[in-house]
């Protein structure tokens, strides 16, 4: 009965590891832009997601849309992870600092960077999923939990204030999405 | 590249130099979830039965705590030998004034986003502290870390309310909500069992809207009780200032 248990198991991780091996990088880009280009929080947010993944695996296998499992995992993850004050030994400072941890960019990409971050969580999710992924907007909605309405609204200001911090670092920058659908 | 998707892009190609690919290290931290997860649901039907437990236990509502984790302690312990609270008799700091500390305990840090609550002979502020020692090395050392004391802080401009059920108390005159602090997952470290003392979060709503966050370090041994008393005797000053992020 143990070996038998044991084989399950190592069938199930087995499965596992080839879903990590082949979705672990996807995620960490995603992860990237909600955490609006600190790698390191980004993969914080994706070994929190793994876990969860693995100790409900069962349970994903049978979802009908693990993507949208996974992207409100990585959400749910970013919530609870700024949610944790004073975690990390942080001093809270009054404005965000110029430079995130993250690797050299474009001017624009930086100013980007530095618009996401000003953007709460799941304004910034909304923002991600619509313009990066390409989700409708029922399909953020889901991912978010939240209503149709509540991601309009949340992208729509999200977008906003994007062209804003944009247009006033680099006056000539567009922020016109694409592939996005409502 | 002048459109948002190309911007994106970048940042999300921004982590492909640092990303890791090391799929064993996923699944021993995934064993690890579900280990603690067991011993967790183990001890709780073992000790408290299954009525006990629903007593004393909660589930979050969302995050990672609900998931691998799985159930956490939602009590505080009833009675505390470990602080006394007492009345607070040094000068008043900027952002925040308070009434009553631990005994023993002084304020380390101030200013108007934060005051930081920590044992004597911790800091450079402190009474016997040694003026050559590294903060680094210790924690409460550290008038930046909150290991081992008590922050007081109001929530960030992008929080709008505790994101989890709690303790519903009364504070003073005003309702407030004890929180046990989700186990924090910091890269290298094993996040501790849920189950046990993990530290409180008790949030209180202020006129304004904006919640005041009371935030007890794990291992300090204050009951409820005292957690509510100490919170009642805080007040948020005109300077206080929320952070961003």
């Amino acid at each position: 009965m143990r070996l038998q248990r044991g084989s399950v198991r190592s069938e199930q991780e087995d499965d596992f590891r080839d879903f990590v091996a082949g979705r672990r990088l996807g995620l960490l880009r995603t992860a990237a832009l909600l955490a609006a280009g600190d790698t390191h929080l980004a993969e914080d947010l994706v070994q929190a997601t793994l876990i969860k993944v693995y100790a409900n695996w069962a349970t994903f296998q049978k979802v009908g849309n693990p993507e949208s499992y996974l992207r409100r995992a990585l959400v749910n993850a970013l919530i609870d992870e700024r949610r944790r004050v004073w975690r990390r030994r942080e001093q809270p400072v009054a404005e965000l600092p110029d430079q995130a941890a993250t690797t050299a960019s474009s001017p624009g990409g930086e100013a980007v960077r530095r618009a996401l971050r000003e953007l709460p969580p799941r304004m910034r999710a909304a923002v991600v999923f619509r313009y990066f992924h390409g989700l409708d907007v029922a399909e953020t909605a889901h991912a978010l939990e939240c209503s149709e309405g509540t991601v309009k609204s949340q992208t729509a200001r999200g977008l906003e204030r994007l062209r804003a911090v944009l247009d006033q670092q680099q006056p000539t920058l567009s922020v016109q999405p694409q592939g996005a659908t409502s | 590249m002048n459109d948002l998707r190309e911007y994106f892009d970048e940042i999300a190609d921004s982590v492909t130099s640092t990303a890791t690919t090391d799929v064993e290290a996923d699944v021993t931290r995934g064993r690890r979830a579900v280990r603690q997860r067991r011993t967790v649901q183990t001890v709780a039907g073992s000790v408290f039965g299954i009525a006990a437990l629903v007593a004393a236990f909660t589930i979050p509502s969302a995050g990672v705590g609900s998931g691998p984790f799985g159930p956490t302690a939602a009590a505080p312990p009833a009675i505390s030998s470990a602080l006394d609270l007492v009345a607070y008799q040094g000068a008043q700091p900027k952002g925040f004034t308070v009434d009553k500390v631990p005994a023993g305990w002084f304020i380390q840090a101030d200013n108007n986003y934060n005051l930081l609550l920590a044992p004597k002979g911790a800091g450079s502020a402190a009474p016997n502290a040694d003026p050559n020692a590294n903060p680094s090395a210790d924690p409460r050392l550290d008038p930046a870390s909150a290991v081992g004391k008590i922050a007081i802080f109001l929530e960030s401009k992008d929080q709008n309310g505790p994101a989890r059920d709690g303790i519903e108390v009364k504070v003073g005159d005003r309702d407030g909500v004890l929180l046990k602090s989700l186990p924090a997952m910091i890269p290298g470290q094993t996040p501790a069992p849920a189950d046990s003392d993990t530290g409180w979060e008790m949030w209180v709503e202020q006129p304004s809207g904006v919640y005041l966050i009371v935030q007890f370090w794990e291992g300090l041994g204050l009951s409820q009780k005292q957690m509510v008393e100490l919170t009642a005797g805080v007040h948020v000053e005109k300077d206080a200032v929320q952070s961003v992020g």
